[in-house]
């Protein structure tokens, strides 16, 4: 398809407007005068309209905002007219409207509502603005019928209100009640459970705990010491094994013959250097002969006492041997450390006791805290419902209160409906415009169609550009004499067409204008 | 009767052996060959022989124009302006040498009759020139009605060898224009296109005279083999489209079978123009 310039449609369009200026001009005729005789047989339609103030809330939301998700409330303009138009309202109108004046049977009524329907219009304005507008071509009903469809939409959507905030009352209320019920059945579980396990009171557990802590604190303490004790024990058995538990101390028997010894080694000490008779070695043989005789006294006295202790069947104590005093004090030490020992193990005996008491007790608790828990955690969910639900029970009240004496009406007709006085729509100036305009611009927009569609050489440039040959001339439509008064004739006709259109248009407008037609 | 014509005549004897000899096989359109000779022999200087042509039949230009052929000084300055451009820039292309040149149009119903005639009209507008419009469209042309022509005799005639050249160039009334009309019918118009004898006639006829420019009227080149046959013999070729009448794609395909050599341009005609 060939693209054209908006100066070449401009130039092509003119030309060939030139060329086809009869079919034009009939065209412009026809067209012209088809839409005013549209105009003059348009029926009038008269519309009345009123715009209504309607909250868009229903009572439950927010009465309920926070604590529920209500459905969403529909469209208030697909709201409006499903009331408005509902077989309620409708009903009224037609009985109110004098829609129903002539009896009709049940047929023509159904037709007259199904019309009523198809010339109401409910639409939104804003947010929470209704426009009802109603169309027909007596101005009395037009008014009439809008005037009730806002009245009876507006009375429907008080009572229906004061129905709503009733029925959110009762709502709220039987909720409020069935949570207080819950409370209360949680609050005696509580009590019952409480009473039951005594383990489960507050603050038993930190009690517990802190005597778990101490007791294993001690137990610590006790293990450590008789760790202590059972080292020292130890200690101690390895000192006595170390100590003879008696000790033999030195007889006279035995210091004579040392005694005797010693002086046997000097005299012969002296003989090496004296003689026999020199003083000192006589004075000391001696005294080393009474050395033996003392020696051999005491060997008789200790035989003598043997015998006896023989006959008289008892143990004979040599004097010599006496108890040995570290070992003494050893054996008191390990006999006090093995009491020690015996009073720290039933310590830690009755320690271990103690915690696996302590132990059992804990757990007895915790079974105790989930099952408190859970029941303080029923307890406090319902009691925050239950709280909320009384706040909401009294906004309720009040606002059932309001609606119950119409002083928080959500329904308010902004603008009623006036008798409408001047027609509604398209008129007969609006054809006779719309007739000349379309007369004159629907044969170009054909010609435009035209130059598009047809695949006829029109154009210089296509044939230079496309076909690559030169356009040597554009000559155009040689005029005769013969022909050119032919086009003055032509001219004339066509001129006298038009003139005749414009008549016409005067003529049938002012007529139209006085009321004549 | 002219001393042209009477020059013609005087060649007629000349031309007979002429024809017997192209017909003996030389059939190349050669300005300059000894075939051309027989009619040279008339050839004189040519602007003392337009000054001598006697223009026997005059008609009034108001007549003319409204038969649909300019005049230089018509009110149509528009249409007359157009052609007189036209010949410049055919002139321009030959170099101002004297040519023939073949009007057609692409498809039937299409006339070219008017842009040949005031083609011809155009260079017959210079003193220093004539012109001489050849009507070869033997069945749809309008140069009878345009030029109320009643001759007997035609381009037909001559090629049939039944008349002469003298006897088929017509005086239409305008000066220094002449025209050989279509002459009798003939069911076989196509073969005597291809016979020496219009090959001749026209290298006689622009070699006799230098300032003579030749135009032929032709039928649809989609319609009629003699176009393509005469396409042969002339020297440019100019197709007219008429406004809004060819497809796009017709005048195409027509334009694809002229010799891209001799194809000079478009003339596009009858534009519609408030008048």
């Amino acid at each position: 398809m060939i693209q054209y310039t908006p100066q070449e449609l401009i130039s092509l369009t003119i030309k060939d407007g030139f060329k086809h200026r009869n079919k034009i001009v009939i065209a412009f005729a026809i067209i012209s005068l088809v839409v005013m005789s549209i105009g003059i047989n348009w029926p009038k339609r008269y519309q009345a309209e009123s715009l209504i103030y309607v909250d868009n809330k229903n009572v439950i939301t927010p009465l309920m905002q926070g604590a529920a998700v209500s459905a969403e409330s529909k469209d208030i303009a697909r709201n409006a007219r499903e009331i408005i138009l509902g077989t309620k309202i409708i009903d009224m109108v037609l009985d109110y409207s004098g829609w129903l004046e002539k009896n009709p049977d049940p047929i023509e009524k159904e037709n007259i509502t199904e019309s009523i329907k198809q010339k109401t219009s409910i639409e939104k304005v804003g947010d929470s603005l209704i426009k009802i507008e109603f169309t027909d071509a007596d101005p009395d009903k037009a008014y009439l019928t809008a005037k009730y469809m806002s009245e009876l939409f507006v009375d429907i959507g008080k009572t229906n209100k004061i129905e709503e905030s009733r029925s959110a009352y009762e709502f709220i209320e039987k909720q409020a009640t069935e949570y207080l019920e819950k409370l209360t059945s949680v609050d005696d579980e509580i009590k019952g459970f409480i009473s039951d396990n005594p383990d489960a009171r507050p603050g038993t557990q930190e009690k517990v705990n802190q005597r778990v802590s101490n007791l294993q604190l001690k137990y610590e303490e006790t293990s450590l010491a008789l760790r202590e004790a059972l080292i020292k024990r130890e200690s101690i058995h390895r000192q006595l094994s170390g100590e003879a538990a008696m000790t033999i101390s030195q007889t006279k028997e035995g210091q004579y013959r040392t005694k005797i010894t010693e002086m046997e080694n000097q005299l012969e000490t002296l003989l090496l250097t004296y003689t026999e008779t020199y003083p000192d070695v006589v004075r000391l043989s001696r005294h080393i002969e009474d050395m033996k005789l003392n020696l051999k006294r005491e060997v008789q006295m200790r035989d003598e006492a043997i015998r006896n202790a023989k006959k008289e069947r008892k143990t004979y104590l040599d004097s010599s041997i006496i108890t040995n005093p570290i070992y003494q004090e050893l054996r008191s030490n390990l006999s006090s450390t093995e009491t020690e020992i015996d009073t720290l193990e039933a310590r830690l005996k009755e320690m271990k006791t103690l915690l696996d008491v302590e132990y059992d007790r804990m757990r007895r608790i915790e079974e105790g805290d989930t099952m408190m828990q859970t029941l303080t955690r029923d307890y406090d969910v319902n009691q925050s419902i239950y709280q909320d639900l009384v706040k909401r029970r009294e906004n309720a009240r009040i606002s059932r209160s309001l609606d119950s004496q119409q002083k928080g009406s959500t329904f308010t007709i902004l603008e009623p409906a006036k008798r409408p006085l001047i027609p509604h729509g398209l008129r007969f100036l609006h054809f006779m415009l719309l007739g000349v305009v379309l007369g004159v611009f629907a044969p170009l927009g054909v010609i435009l169609l035209l130059i598009h569609v047809d695949d006829r050489t029109r154009l210089s440039r296509y044939i230079t550009e496309e076909m690559g040959v030169q356009v040597l001339a554009e000559i155009p439509h040689y005029w005769t004499d013969d022909e050119k008064k032919h086009l003055q004739n032509n001219y004339r006709i066509l001129a006298v067409t038009v003139s005749t259109v414009a008549l016409i248009y005067i003529v049938v407008g002012g007529l139209k204008f006085m009321g004549k037609i | 009767m002219s001393r042209i014509e009477e020059a013609l005549k005087k060649a007629k004897q000349s031309r007979k052996e002429l024809v017997a000899t192209s017909s003996s096989g030389n059939t190349n359109r050669d300005r300059s060959s000894s075939s051309g000779n027989a009619i040279s022999v008339v050839r004189s200087s040519t602007s003392s022989l337009i000054k001598l042509m006697k223009d026997e039949v005059r008609r009034d230009d108001e007549e003319l124009l409204n038969k649909g052929i300019i005049r230089p000084n018509s009110e149509k300055s528009g249409v007359t302006d157009k052609f007189r451009f036209l010949r410049t820039q055919l002139l321009q292309k030959s170099k101002n040498a004297n040519f023939i040149v073949l009007v057609t149009s692409c498809s039937s119903g299409i006339d070219s009759s008017f842009v040949s005639m005031n083609m011809g009209a155009a260079f017959s507008f210079d003193e220093t020139k004539t012109s001489l419009v050849i009507d070869c469209d033997f069945k749809s042309s309008d140069f009878e009605d345009m030029l109320d022509l009643d001759y007997e005799l035609g381009l037909l005639d001559f090629l049939e060898g039944t008349a002469d050249v003298s006897e088929i160039i017509k005086d239409v009334g305008i000066k220094r224009l002449r025209v050989i009309p279509s002459g009798n019918e003939s069911n076989n118009a196509s073969e005597s296109f291809t016979t020496d004898r219009m090959k001749l006639l026209l290298d006689g006829l622009v070699e006799r005279y230098t300032d003579r420019y030749v135009v032929l009227n032709s039928p649809a080149i989609s319609k009629s083999v003699d176009t393509s046959i005469l396409i042969d013999l002339v020297d440019y070729v100019v197709v007219v489209v008429p406004y809004g009448r060819v497809k796009n794609k017709d005048l195409e395909a027509t334009l694809k079978r002229i010799d891209k050599s001799k194809l000079l341009g478009v003339i596009l005609n009858d534009v519609p123009e408030w008048s």
